[in-house]
């Protein structure tokens, strides 16, 4: 991994390859990766803090004295109290965290890391890159529009049985119409990495031995090049159901349909999201550590391993929604498993080589914090075979896990590549004191919100517990906000820190 | 340095971008179509919802068969088109890109005329809406199709297509042939099986 080029050479050679292309530094028109990757990752980050913000707030409907004052019998029933909807915020959030924050900040940081792990001097389709880029902020604002359309809310929920779904509106397009935009967005910008990785690299370089970083993005890219097409197919039905009134999704026995095409928990896309974070915590250590991953290239295979297991997701029979393991559900998907454990040791062990010479940093903060909530998540899963959970606490524990895997981990995993590789590639630092800042603020938050809920999922006097539990979650969501919040900013100044020193060639190995 | 000490030269990968990045966006592309498919036979033979085809339902085979041969057709004139990019015969290179992009259009209006005699609306059953679905993806693909033999034309019209940009011509084919095999998705699930 190589990432040394000062921001004066860089800008040289870029013109240089870019010909006729103008490379400017301006927000709106640029074309070049640091530019684009930049705006895109701290844009994800912002959009995600005001979710998980939301995410604490909706907690509050757990408590059944909020409930009262709202005047709603049950978690999802669809109240409104001065025009605030719970169920809505909650369908919001559940919607946007996915495929509104993990998504494109896996495309932000990969745009502007790749080219420079590479060798290259820019993505295969500069433009694109830049189309994806505001084409999400676009899909964003139309996300953010369905749920502002004067007649109604979208009375879709793609997390729950389209059965209990009451109807159809004009929202519900545009609710439609914003996923859909997103999926196509996340497609090009998948497709942009996969010929950079392919076309772009230094002559050479060959491909088993690219940054660990690089090498999962490029199998991330792939999954979802395969995967992703089916939920673009199963959103035109659902559209095209919707729209037009029709019987398609009520049908008996559709439940398969909906489970493999647009269900995220039972479609591949749940397990891949942590995959980057993996390939970021493997180039992390080994730059902290100083040393070459144990093992040599068994992290890239290990990496690619678990992309390819991923699609075992698609094994599962018809509804997952209940099943314990979440956010995977059968035996075969249980099995990404192996590589994420073995991936685990290798990077304790690549730690371990230089362990006396370890200093503290802000990406190998991130990486413990992402570390902590996959262990996390696994000893919830663990806890909930031998106690069980029933009643209110089993949407509770099924609602927290599939936030903690498919949301807090991985985006946890992307901030530290952001902080590493983000600064980096304009030849500058990260700023030491605010990333620990943002870090301590992103984890703690993070962690206290889901061990708020893991521990409200398993009260046996649930309404009891959920005053103060579902408190402490709000308090944690809003903690996790402000470092995510923080986090966007530094993205944003990343190629204003302080200068990286000739000696500091971090990330070398 | 002089050139006896020069490196041997290892060969460029950028120029193969484009049909790199054209192969790879067209199989995400097929993959849609694919699942559709997928979700057409599943529908209608899977265990436990096999929802048959409502009487009255009318399918013109004819004309769908003749959108395949329209396709194989277009396909054709587009790699026509892209060894006349390489030959640098201009007009050439434009008169085959053009045909393929009327050869698309012409499958396109068979297709509007097969869904405007299919007898029933989107809403009217739960195989209805499926096989509007799968009509409209082939649409949408065979209207990519046209738009990059569109491409391919003004590409060459405009002079770009010879040897030294073959790549480009080539890249836009793969987008053409992507539309030929997208066809057969719907072709196969609704009209080869009954």
């Amino acid at each position: 991994m190589t990432l040394t080029a000062s921001p004066s050479s860089a800008s040289a050679v870029d013109r240089a390859a870019f010909g006729d292309l103008e490379v400017t530094e301006t927000w709106v028109s640029s074309v070049d990766y640091r530019v684009v990757g930049r705006l895109l990752t701290s844009a994800a980050l912002l959009i995600g803090a005001v979710g998980v913000a939301l995410w604490g707030l909706v907690s509050l409907k757990f408590d059944a004295s909020v409930r009262g004052a709202l005047g709603t019998a049950d978690f999802l029933g669809e109240s409104a109290a001065g025009g605030f909807s719970f169920a809505r915020v909650l369908m919001a959030v559940q919607h946007g965290l996915p495929y509104f924050v993990v998504l494109p900040l896996f495309l932000g940081v990969a745009t502007a890391a790749i080219p420079a792990q590479i060798g290259a001097t820019r993505m295969a389709f500069p433009r694109l890159q830049a189309f994806v880029l505001w084409g999400y902020l676009t899909a964003t604002a139309v996300f953010v529009a369905s749920f502002c359309v004067v007649d109604g809310p979208p009375m879709i929920n793609l997390f729950a049985n389209f059965a209990d779904s009451p109807g159809s509106n004009r929202a519900t397009d545009v609710f439609l119409g914003s996923l859909i935009l997103v999926t196509v967005v996340t497609l090009l910008g998948a497709t942009n990495i996969v010929a950079t990785v392919a076309t772009q690299r230094r002559p050479g370089l060959r491909l088993g031995s690219i940054g660990s970083f690089s090498f999962a993005s490029l199998i991330t890219s792939g999954v979802l090049l395969i995967a992703t097409p089916v939920f673009l197919a199963g959103l035109g039905l659902l559209l095209l159901d919707r729209h037009f009134g029709a019987s398609l999704l009520t049908a008996t026995g559709v439940d398969r349909f909906w489970s493999h095409m647009i269900f995220l928990p039972s479609r591949p896309e749940a397990l891949l999201f942590v995959l980057p974070g993996l390939g970021a915590m493997i180039d992390v250590v080994s730059a902290k550590a100083n040393a070459r991953p144990v093992g040599g290239s068994l992290a890239n295979a290990l990496l690619g391993a678990f992309g390819m297991l991923t699609f075992t997701a698609w094994a599962a029979d018809a509804w997952v929604l209940n099943h314990m393991v979440q956010p995977t559900s059968t035996l075969q998907s249980s099995l990404v498993a192996i590589p994420l454990g073995l991936l685990l040791l290798v990077a304790l062990g690549t730690l371990g080589q230089n362990i006396k010479n370890l200093k503290p940093d802000a990406a190998l903060l991130f990486v413990v914090g992402m570390e902590l909530l996959v262990v996390l998540g696994v000893a919830n899963i663990v806890v909930a075979a031998i106690k069980g959970v029933s009643g209110p606490g089993a949407f509770v524990w099924t609602t927290n896990q599939l936030a903690v895997m498919t949301f807090a981990a991985p985006v946890l995993g992307l901030i530290a590549a952001a902080i590493h590789f983000l600064p980096a590639s304009a030849g500058r630092k990260a700023p030491a004191a605010a990333s620990s800042l943002a870090g301590l603020a992103a984890i703690g938050g993070l962690a206290i919100g889901a061990l708020a809920l893991a521990g409200l999922s398993y009260q046996s006097d649930f309404d009891n517990a959920a005053g103060a539990l579902s408190a402490i979650a709000l308090v944690g969501g809003l903690l996790a906000a402000g470092g995510l919040a923080l986090s966007a900013l530094l993205a944003l100044g990343s190629h204003r820190g302080p200068q990286l020193s000739a000696d500091a060639s971090e990330g070398d190995h | 340095m002089s050139a006896a000490t020069a490196p041997a030269a290892v060969p460029s990968r950028a120029g193969h971008t484009g049909v790199v990045g054209a192969l790879i966006a067209a199989t995400a592309a097929t993959m849609a179509m694919v699942a559709l498919g997928g979700a057409y036979l599943a529908f209608r033979y899977g265990n436990g919802v096999s929802f048959a085809r409502d009487s009255g339902m009318k399918y013109n085979n004819y004309s769908a068969v003749i959108i395949v041969f329209t396709l194989i057709l277009a396909s054709g004139a587009a790699g026509w088109g892209v060894m006349a990019a390489r030959l640098e015969n201009r007009r050439s290179a434009a008169t085959g890109f053009g045909l393929a992009a009327l050869f698309d259009l012409a499958a396109l209006n068979l297709l509007y005329s097969i869904g405007y005699q299919l007898g029933f609306s989107v809403d009217s059953s739960p195989h209805a809406t499926m096989v509007y679905a799968l009509f409209v993806a082939g649409g949408i693909a065979i209207g990519v199709g046209t738009l990059c033999s569109l491409a391919g034309l003004a590409l060459s019209l405009g002079g770009h297509a010879n040897a030294s940009t073959k790549y480009q011509a080539l890249a836009v084919s793969v987008g053409q042939h992507f539309a030929g095999l997208a066809w057969l998705v719907p072709f196969a699930a609704i009209f080869l099986k009954k």
